[in-house]
């Protein structure tokens, strides 16, 4: 009886014995297998952010010899790193599994070497059937209960609501679309704001390529270009995140490969147009200096692309799409007025076929166009070097014009109080009648005024006041006279146009101070602001929120103290 | 069970590992993903790696569009064939359009059917429905029409020589010859037996093209295989060519080329979908330029779209009948070519 | 026998035919001009034996696990055959055919006249459900390989509340109704997406199924056999079919001495004790509640229908095709700003959205008249359960309960009647 009790006591021993070890295994290869696991996880190389930087910084300098090698090296080192922790992890899952069996095998004996016959004491009692069946009941109900608190909760918990609040506002264009007014239909927004501080920044994001273009609005997303020589690239950024949402390359044809000569990298890049929208079919158009147009769908399809040729522009083409209708208008000036290089191209939205084109008496010019809503139909508002023309949008035929513009100049037109005001740096302003036809020079213009002229931002207009805003001299003058009320000298250098919100306009300079002033009679400081970073593009404005690009960053602002 | 401190306390230990393990049984049940809705994030990259295949070398590309596209006023045009004269004629929407060289509207036949191909031989327009092929004159008048085929029948394509009708059928995969005048069905080597003319295609996707060159010989396309096949007025191969693959000198993906026609010096212009290139070929098989690139078109949709038809006409020129823009596009040769000896016109 | 057999085979050889032609019809895709596309091979035509081979060995392993559970009476053997299963079709099988998972395909068969079953998942599910007519659930005991894990790995079992009991018990029916809902209006299979065991099985799989599986490990060690007794739809299945077997395993091989040695025995509460003793002190109290239990009956059907109707649109949303029209509409209202896989393929197919939504819009209304159909079945359930407890049988021994017993065998060696003694012996309670 003492032998058999002996030889139980061993083999419930060495099996304690064989589980602690078989135990202590277990944790071993488990802990193992967790830092496989962590170190298998960071190093997938299709997502690692080492990779990713490097695929940035190739896109914003392609071709770099020494960026792909180090790209190369760095996916093989990512890749051997992944593929032996992966097997570390497959070998311990075997490791594991043996481990367990033996920790079974040496609890099983444990148990059954421990245990002892059933001795069921005192009387059996014998079972309660009502107290059984009444607690079975109760059971279920319980159970009934809970499945329909979780039938009628689930729908709730795995209803798509939008968790995120919506961004809400459009804004189709250069300076807001089409009519490139520069006026904000959005006027909550911050006066002060700091882009170092990150006072009143909803975000700041880094747009991998450089580029002049201002973002496009439409709700949650935001539309921007960036380019450089070899790539050219249209971004979606969520509105709420500030997240790359999408990101295309647009390359249309055999000629896009083709580097424009002249483009200034700097100053005017490889993507100053800024994209359009067309709201009502989901469509946004994109133009580069290479002469690449592009119709993508706002989920970053490709619909159609174009290359209309490289364009002779010695700063790089610049002037924005302009969409009438189902007409994408491109203002495609270049070389000299004697090369008939020039042209106005109508493209059909839908496929990108040409439509019209009219060669214009012009050379390179970098404005973009407006769509005037003269009373007597649209009009088409073109400035370059000596003309102002009015075109057709449907047609693309010449309305009038008017021989008003000098030099190389940026500022776009606009159309006010039934005015179009065309205006250039080394010239004058004009405000031109529009009912005219042919040439209107000596006919059609109302008033001229030759101080103080802008030579890239464009002016702005509430139909009433009238500003411009050139190298630093900002001036305020009557749209209905002509006559200068004020003005005031920023000190500073401007590319971004200026904008009217509400009662306010805002001035952004080149080093990314904002200077906020009142759009009255008189000269009223409201406040300063700063984006902490140089800053050429025009601001584009969305419900309760501005949002710039800077030199390198996108920025988002919006009252962070609601 | 007796109650002893011990016990209580294991029971209780028990009671809250079980707790626990339930707690992380559910979190972990809710954490899969049973119908993969987190995606594989796969879209993009196929997307990019589809733009990337679009790069070929574009000193290859001898020919321009440099008439602006003719629009095709149908809703869904399917079939391109010209006349001798170089009128142009289009079928698509339950009729033909006629036009002429420079797209000037010439006629338009309403017909009872839907015309899925169509060929001319002199004056002569011979235009297939789905199972039925009719003969109409150049004006539109129904000279005859033909026994239908069975209901399999999906006519995708018809060459015609000066004794026959090639007719291709991609619902039963043959191609068919016909009588010209008396439209009866032929057979090979003046055998009476039943059964196609030609077979053995791989057709996955419903279209077959053939075409005829000058010497009267017949050209096939036999598209799951990505091959042009060279065959005699008895159908039998004198040469095959082609590979499948996205180079400029393959045929890409699936069922390619989708459309051919014949060039004056015999050479053979092939039309590619999805990855849309039109290029010509010798009838050896070597690339000898590229008319137009994928960049030339619009990018199709993945599902349905109606395949494009190409032709050639007197003056030389390759008609891309772009049936997502709904447009005839033009392609000449840049430079004049250089004369041929071989042509037997 | 023989027919079906040679039929299977001809069926196998012209389908592995076919996927011999079908691999060379198209050419592979293209990924550009520095692919090297790897050599294509074709598996292995052997393999195709494999489901022949699988009911061979699931109708001997259930000729087996009946004879030991019941003529041979050996634990031992039970749990022998349980390992040499879950190894067989756990581990090298990877636990697919199974029965459990057999319902939905069945279901599917039957609802959808598009659907193709094959004769191995048809037997698949009918013969354990044969077996278990005529000698009850030995197929859980030791063929089952999910049972067996569970039954292996159990090292300390402890005992739940009855009211846990009942109250769990009534997942298998809900989750039989769903597992049916979903696999006949073709949204999902849900029992396989779900299967705690399958992962470790294949020691393979997503880290929430593998945890999941490892969450089920451990609370096997206490509680037996958690999966069999409070989610397995087949079960449900069986323990039904239990209940009218033929014949069944009892504790005692003759006749109970009531020594209550076996009281203790089962961990799956399948022992019922001798009631001759305590007879209920009421019978009128007895007789009120199961008329109210019957009358409640219809009010329990009904409320139970009206909120699976009430759920059938949440329901629905487990269809990929009601997901992609309900993603599709939210990205063209601009809810969201981005895309899915799904809808990205779904826009690039160039199919019109109407259709989508039509398509889904059908969908959720069979979802409807199921959700209805399921709710009558859960409620009809849960309305037996509440009358059959409330009802009194008379036990005269310990009896291991019809439904319950999966066949195990561990009350064997607590049981002191000697199996060939016509006479009980005397021992036990001294």
């Amino acid at each position: 009886m003492s032998a058999t009790n002996n030889k139980t006591a061993q083999w419930r021993l060495a099996s304690i014995m064989t589980m602690a070890v078989a135990g202590a295994f277990i944790l071993f290869v488990v802990i193992v297998m967790a830092r496989a696991w962590k170190a298998n996880i960071t190093s997938n190389p299709t997502d690692h952010p080492r990779i990713e930087k490097l695929r940035d910084d190739l896109a914003a300098d392609s071709g770099s010899e020494k960026i792909i090698t180090e790209l190369r090296n760095e996916d093989l080192a990512l890749r051997k790193e992944f593929f032996r922790t992966w097997k570390i992890l497959s070998n311990g899952v075997w490791l594991l599994l043996g481990g367990a069996c033996v920790l079974a095998a040496s609890l099983t004996i444990a148990i059954s070497t421990s245990k002892k016959t059933p001795m069921p004491i005192g009387k059996s009692k014998g079972p309660n059937d009502m107290l059984a069946g009444l607690l079975g009941r109760v059971g279920i109900a319980l159970a009934a209960i809970a499945l329909t608190g979780a039938a009628l909760t689930i729908p709730i918990l795995t209803r798509e609501v939008s968790t995120r609040a919506q961004a809400k506002g459009i804004w189709p264009g250069f300076r807001g679309g089409p009519e490139a007014s520069g006026i904000s239909p959005y006027t909550d927004v911050p006066i002060s704001f700091d882009g170092i501080t990150g006072q009143n920044i909803a975000w700041k994001v880094r747009v991998p390529l450089n580029g002049q273009s201002s973002p496009a609005i439409w709700d949650n997303s935001v539309f921007i270009t960036g380019a450089n020589k070899q790539t050219r690239k249209v971004y979606c950024f969520d509105a709420l995140s500030g997240r790359i949402t999408w990101d295309k390359s647009i390359t249309a044809g055999p000629g896009s490969t083709k580097v424009p000569e002249g483009v200034m990298e700097d100053d005017t890049t490889y993507a100053a147009p800024t994209p359009i929208i067309d709201v009502e079919n989901n469509r946004i158009f994109v133009m580069f200096a290479n002469g690449d147009v592009a119709c993508l769908d706002t989920f970053g399809k490709i619909i159609w692309q174009k290359h209309l040729g490289t364009p002779d522009n010695f700063y790089g083409h610049a002037a924005s799409p302009v969409l009438w209708k189902k007409n994408l208008i491109i203002q495609l000036d270049q070389g000299e007025p004697d090369d008939k290089l020039s042209a106005l191209i109508g493209l059909n939205a839908d496929n990108g076929e040409e439509l019209w084109r009219t060669t214009r008496p012009v050379g390179s010019s970098w404005p973009t166009p407006i769509i005037a809503p003269v009373e007597s139909g649209d009009q088409l508002i073109t400035c370059a070097n000596p003309f102002a023309i009015s075109y057709d949008p449907a047609t693309g035929k010449e309305i009038w014009r008017v021989d008003c513009l000098d030099g190389d100049g940026g500022p776009s037109p606009i159309y006010a109080a039934g005015l179009v005001f065309a205006v250039n740096v080394s010239s004058k302003i004009a405000a031109i009648d529009p009912s005219g036809k042919g040439d209107v020079t000596k006919t059609h213009v109302k008033w001229e005024f030759d101080e103080d002229l802008p030579d890239t931002c464009s002016p702005l207009s509430d139909g009433k006041l009238l500003w411009m805003m050139a190298e630093g001299e900002f001036s305020c003058m009557d749209v209905a006279t002509g006559k200068r009320l004020w003005n005031k000298n920023f000190e500073s250098s401007f590319y971004a146009s200026p904008v009217l919100v509400g009662d306010r306009i805002y001035l952004i300079n080149r080093k990314g101070k904002v200077y906020v002033i009142s759009a009255g009679r008189e000269l009223e400081e409201l406040g300063k602001a700063d984006l902490g970073e140089a800053c050429d593009a025009s601001p584009a404005f969305a419900e309760g929120r501005m949002y710039i690009r800077g030199k390198k960053h996108l920025y988002c602002i919006e009252e962070q103290n609601k | 069970m007796t109650d002893t401190p011990d016990h209580k306390i294991k029971n209780i230990l028990i009671t809250l590992v079980l707790l626990g393990v339930v707690g992380v049984a559910i979190w972990a049940a809710l954490s899969i993903d049973p119908m993969g809705d987190r995606g594989a994030g796969t879209g993009r990259d196929h997307d990019e790696s589809f733009q990337k295949l679009k790069k070929f070398d574009l000193a290859l590309v001898k020919w321009s569009e440099n008439l602006p596209a003719i629009p095709v006023e149908m809703d869904s045009p399917v079939a391109l064939a010209i006349f001798d004269n170089g009128n142009i004629c289009i079928g698509g929407d339950k009729a033909i359009a006629i036009l002429a060289p420079d797209g000037r509207k010439i006629r338009r036949i309403d017909l009872k059917f839907s015309p899925q191909a169509l060929t001319v031989s002199g004056d002569t327009i011979f235009a297939a429905a789905r199972d039925t092929v009719t003969v109409l004159t150049a004006d539109g008048q129904e000279k005859a029409q033909w026994a239908p085929l069975n209901n399999k029948a999906d006519i995708v394509s018809l060459a015609a020589s000066q004794e026959y009708v090639y007719v291709s059928d991609a619902g039963n995969r043959v191609i068919m010859r016909y009588d010209r005048k008396t439209g009866k069905r032929t057979y090979k080597n003046g055998r009476t037996d039943s059964g196609a003319f030609m077979s053995g295609f791989n057709v996955p996707s419903p279209h077959m093209d053939v075409a005829i060159n000058q010497e009267g010989e017949l050209l096939t396309v036999d598209p799951g295989r990505s091959k042009v096949q060279l065959r005699d007025t008895e159908g039998d191969v004198l040469k095959s060519w082609g590979a499948a693959g996205s180079g400029i000198t393959e045929f890409y993906g699936c069922c390619n080329p989708a459309a051919i026609a014949v060039l004056g010096d015999g050479s053979i212009v092939t039309y590619e979908k999805t990855l849309q290139r039109v290029k010509v070929y010798s009838l050896q098989g070597e690339l000898i330029n590229v008319v137009a690139g994928p960049n030339d078109f619009t990018d199709q949709p993945v599902g349905k779209f109606i395949v494009p038809d190409i032709a050639v006409d007197p003056t030389g020129r390759v008609l891309v009948l772009d049936t997502t823009r709904k447009t005839l596009r033009t392609f000449k040769r840049k430079i004049a070519p250089q004369p041929t000896t071989g042509a037997s016109r | 026998m023989r027919l079906i057999t040679a039929g299977i085979l001809v069926l196998l050889a012209t389908s592995t035919c076919a996927l011999g032609t079908e691999a060379s019809k198209y050419p592979p895709p293209d990924l550009g001009p520095d692919y090297v596309q790897p050599p294509g091979h074709m598996p292995e035509i052997t393999h195709e034996i494999m489901p022949i081979v699988d009911i061979a060995i699931l109708a001997v392993a259930l000729v087996l696990a009946s004879y030991l559970a019941l003529k041979q009476r050996s634990r031992k053997g039970i749990w022998i055959l349980g390992v040499v299963s879950l190894i067989y079709f756990g581990f090298y099988r990877q636990g697919c055919v199974c029965p459990i998972g057999a319902i939905q395909s069945i279901a599917e068969a039957i609802f959808n006249p598009a659907a193709v079953i094959s004769l191995v998942v048809i037997l698949f599910f009918v013969l354990p459900l044969i077996f278990t007519l005529m000698f009850g659930r030995t197929f859980c005991g030791s063929v089952c390989p999910l049972g067996a894990i569970q039954e292996v790995v159990l090292v300390h079992p402890v005992r739940l509340p009855g009211i846990l009991r009942h109250a769990l018990g009534l997942l298998p029916c809900v989750y039989l109704a769903l597992a049916v809902l979903f696999a006949a209006t073709g949204s999902a299979y849900v029992i396989c997406r779900y299967d705690p065991f399958i992962a470790l099985f294949r020691m393979n799989g997503p880290a929430g199924m593998l945890i999941l599986g490892a969450c089920f490990i451990v609370i096997s060690m206490f509680v037996g056999r958690p999966y069999c007794r409070f989610l397995c739809p087949y079960g449900l299945l069986l323990s039904w079919a239990s209940k009218l077997s033929w014949t069944r395993v009892t504790i005692t091989p003759n006749e109970c001495v009531k020594c209550r040695l076996c009281e203790n025995a089962c961990p799956y509460d399948a022992i019922s004790k001798p009631n001759t003793k305590t007879l209920p002190e009421n019978r009128k109290r007895g007789v009120i509640g199961l008329l109210g239990m019957m009358l409640l009956a219809p009010l329990v059907i009904g409320a139970s229908a009206w909120i699976m109707v009430k759920t059938a649109p949440t329901l629905a949303k487990m269809h990929p095709t009601v997901r992609l029209s309900q993603r599709v509409e939210r990205e063209d209202s601009k809810e969201v700003s981005d895309t899915t896989d799904a809808s990205q393929a779904f826009r690039e197919s160039g199919r019109p959205v109407e259709d989508l939504h039509a398509t889904a819009a059908e969908i959720r209304e069979n979802m409807t008249k199921g959700s209805l159909i399921a709710g009558l079945f859960i409620g009809l359930v849960i309305a037996l359960r509440l009358i059959a407890l409330s009802t009194r049988r008379t036990r005269q021994d310990y009896q291991a309960d019809r439904a319950l017993c999966v066949a195990c065998g561990r009350c064997f060696e607590f049981c002191p009647v000697d199996p060939r003694n016509k006479k009980p012996t005397d021992g036990g309670l001294a």
